[in-house]
């Protein structure tokens, strides 16, 4: 039920990419996977991508 | 000559006929075959597109069959797996008629050009996901939703990476290009994603200060940071690759002389400009016709951009042009409806006339996509008079 009403929020912006920033397993270099700035790049890069396909 | 030797070898005919400045020693042969190699190869395209494994036999096979000097295309085109991991995508793969459509489809209106300009991640977020994919219009997404496109994400890099390692060193082919930075032109943006042919020719006549607007917008975000990337790269060509960069463009078909001066050229020409500062070389792919843009190149020095024309005339072309190296010169419709005889005939011409100071590169005109489009005994042939030439 919790996730049903936090999954509510992926469409909103930017609420729905820090969500997803946050929870999302990403293929990041260690370094690179707790920073946050660099979670939410790589998702908001991906929605480009998706936009675009 | 070792697999190494050979693809440094390769890469060097294709940077010998680049610079402009030395005649490769032989002229080198890039495929731009994209969905045929499919259908050659005796799979469906669906078949292909959905399974990584299949793809590498296709592209294996493509290299084996012909042995090309380099593939431009290795699988990468019509992604369906990434979209597809969130229900729908804008691609139509048809099996039986062997093509594939892609829906011309606006994500945003006219009218709401100014609220794309004012923040185009929200605009992309909410209204463009929204326009793409059912699951974001109705707010059924979920977070596994999301977890599967980046899985599959990751796979299609990983498959990206093993492609391109396995025909580096099994096939010794070099790599096309090896872009330190790209920048993605706001107005071509436009016009290939957010609002397709129709709607960016309404937004040139109706309300320009809302389009440009929007350009500007997603110039921050897609154009610039590639640009400055590539002004902080090391000077000097990635030699172990075709090419050093990349630029195909769509949106200059439906410009005129002063759109294209007032929307496209500036951001070409800084690229051009930063792409001969660091002495690295450019593909420019226009598609369809761009003769009536060629005086805006005439002053871009050698070795700077290898033309890769897909309607214009390559001979009128390099007379034109003498600056620009030449890619192309090989016609579908020949290969697809003319005999062995012709399509050999039509390579000596070529060589002969474009290739005899350096400076050309064969390849097929326009991405080799349908059944029909290749003969691939006329294919085998042209691959092996190229591989034997020694003019």
């Amino acid at each position: 039920m919790d996730e049903k009403r936090n999954d509510s929020v992926i469409t909103s912006y930017p609420e729905g990419l820090e969500y997803l920033a946050e929870h999302l397993e990403l293929p990041l270099p260690p370094a690179l996977a707790g920073d946050m700035e660099a979670r939410k790049n790589f998702v908001f890069s991906l929605i480009g991508t998706l936009v675009r396909q | 000559m070792t697999n190494e030797e050979l693809r440094l070898y390769r890469a060097k005919l294709f940077r010998d006929a680049s610079s402009m400045e030395r005649k490769p020693e032989r002229i080198p042969h890039m495929s731009f075959f994209v969905t045929w190699k499919i259908l050659d190869a005796g799979y469906k395209l669906s078949e292909a597109m959905n399974d990584y494994g299949i793809m590498e036999k296709v592209v294996r096979r493509h290299q084996e069959e012909y042995g090309f000097d380099c593939i431009l295309e290795m699988g990468a085109r019509n992604a369906i797996r990434i979209p597809m991991a969130l229900g729908n995508c804008s691609y139509y793969v048809n099996d039986e008629a062997g093509t594939v459509n892609y829906v011309d489809k606006s994500i945003c209106e006219h009218s709401e050009l100014r609220e794309l300009a004012a923040d185009v991640k929200k605009f992309f977020w909410e209204k463009g996901m929204a326009r793409k994919y059912d699951k974001w219009a109705n707010g059924t997404v979920t977070l596994a939703d999301m977890q599967k496109v980046v899985d599959e994400q990751a796979s299609f890099m990983q498959y990206m990476g093993r492609i391109s390692q396995i025909m580096q060193e099994e096939y010794a082919l070099p790599p096309y290009a090896a872009p330190k930075g790209y920048g993605y032109i706001g107005l071509d943006f436009m016009f290939n994603t957010v609002r397709g042919i129709r709607g960016l020719s309404i937004d040139m006549r109706k309300d320009k200060g809302a389009l440009e607007e929007a350009c500007a917008a997603l110039n921050e975000i897609y154009y610039k940071p590639g640009i400055a990337a590539l002004r902080a790269a090391p000077i000097g060509p990635a030699v172990h690759a075709a090419f050093d960069y990349d630029l195909t463009l769509l949106c200059h078909t439906i410009l005129n002389n002063r759109q294209f001066a007032e929307y496209l050229w500036p951001y070409m020409k800084e690229t051009l400009d930063v792409l001969a500062e660091k002495k690295m070389t450019v593909r420019l792919f226009m598609e369809g016709s761009c003769k009536r843009f060629w005086t805006y190149f005439k002053d871009i020095p050698k070795g700077v951009i290898v033309m890769h024309p897909e309607q214009d005339d390559v001979f009128e072309l390099r007379k034109e042009l003498p600056n620009v190296a030449i890619l192309g010169g090989m016609p579908v419709s020949l290969l697809g409806t003319g005999t062995k005889e012709q399509c050999l005939d039509r390579v000596k011409w070529l060589f002969e006339e474009l290739g005899k100071e350096g400076g050309f590169m064969l390849t097929q005109d326009k991405m080799v996509s349908f059944r029909n489009d290749a003969n691939p005994e006329n294919v085998k042939a042209v691959c092996k008079f190229v591989r034997e030439y020694n003019g």
